[in-house]
């Protein structure tokens, strides 16, 4: 498509009224997803499992969908937790749960279902237990190898650019009905 | 008007515009905007940008909201943030859809709404248009008011404005939209 083209007929209006589009683009999908953390009170609501740590429950670029309301965290609940200072949010099961009655707030143990021992060799060093402010959501709904979408995406970031930018001239020069 | 040369004729001699005649949505854009140009360049009509002006406006300031609020949710702690990511999504979504209301109920098929300043008075002018995709047709009605007021309509097909590559014939629509102009039952 001639893209130069596209534009030289356009006023200063229809110009930002492209821009607009774009821009509701990206709008529409922050508000969708910050409207769904909001809703399910979890702050990133949909995640991919990456690691093989829970087989059987979950494989590798199964999605998952989290939520965190007000109920307690329980025992043989699947949390998705983020340790503080690391990037990565783990997807493991809760295997002891202590209430503190000083602060309100819980402290868990957490263990993938496929490894050998329990998590305290991945949270930071001295680190003993998941405090509950740590905890994004617990899983309460998941959908199988849709994830492995974006594992590609991530192992190829050139991919994540070039789609990125086709997707983008797109919108910048195609006009809606 | 016929004897002399249309500055649009001349626009489009110098950048000729091409479709692609198989999308519709491209066909009808072309055309919305050549007629505003016809009238706004041979006929000396001023554009009045309002409805574009205000659905601008709105869709600006709900991407203001959302991209604000997702920011402004990223940079803070999420239970600490909640509460105003939750208004700047709710003010989004009302601005958003007071946008697309306006499209549908107020703005409907309007391309052009202008005035053409005269000695004594002046005219408005109100132009819609729409298309069949099934026929492939172009309808269009203009209505001018003030101290000669004009009606008229017509639907035509595609293929009285396009070639076969998809180029559009300036001088049948500059044609066509000038007889939408004069005042058939006075003559």
């Amino acid at each position: 498509m001639d893209i130069l083209g596209s534009f030289r007929h356009m006023s200063i209006r229809q110009m930002l009224h492209q821009v607009l589009n774009f821009c509701l683009v990206v709008s529409s999908a922050l508000a969708m997803w910050k409207g769904l953390a909001v809703v399910t009170n979890s702050e990133s609501p949909i995640v991919v499992v990456l690691s093989e740590s829970m087989e059987p429950a979950f494989q590798r670029g199964d999605l998952l969908l989290l939520s965190m309301f007000n109920t307690p965290i329980r025992v043989g609940d699947i949390t998705v937790f983020k340790i503080a200072g690391k990037d990565i949010p783990i997807v493991h099961r809760v295997l002891e749960v202590h209430d503190s009655k000083e602060n309100g707030t819980q402290y868990l143990l957490t263990k993938g279902d496929n490894n050998p021992v329990d998590d305290r060799g991945l949270y930071n060093r001295n680190q003993m237990w998941v405090t509950q402010k740590e905890v994004v959501g617990r899983v309460s709904a998941f959908m199988p190898y849709i994830g492995m979408v974006t594992i590609i995406l991530n192992d190829y970031p050139q991919l994540k650019g070039l789609l990125l930018a086709v997707l983008g001239v797109f919108v910048l020069i195609t006009k809606e009905e | 008007m016929a004897s002399e040369k249309s500055a649009f004729v001349a626009l489009l001699d110098a950048t000729p515009v091409t479709v692609n005649n198989y999308n519709i949505a491209e066909v009808k854009h072309a055309l919305d905007d050549s007629v505003r140009k016809i009238l706004t360049k041979d006929h000396k009509f001023i554009e009045d940008n309002t409805h574009v002006d205000r659905k601008l406006l709105l869709g600006f300031s709900s991407c203001f909201f959302a991209i604000g609020g997702a920011l402004y949710g990223h940079f803070n702690d999420f239970q600490e943030s909640k509460l105003l990511v939750t208004i700047a999504i709710v003010l989004y979504s009302i601005l958003n859809s007071s946008m697309l209301l306006y499209t549908w109920f107020v703005e409907k098929d309007t391309i052009f709404v202008g005035v053409r300043k005269g000695n004594g008075s002046d005219e408005k002018i109100l132009v819609s248009a729409k298309c069949n995709k099934a026929k492939a047709e172009y309808f269009v009605k203009l209505s001018i008011s003030g101290k000669k007021p004009v009606s008229n309509a017509f639907t035509k097909s595609f293929g009285a404005w396009f070639d076969v590559d998809g180029e559009l014939a300036a001088d049948v629509l500059v044609r066509d939209v000038g007889s939408l102009l004069v005042d058939k039952k006075s003559q």
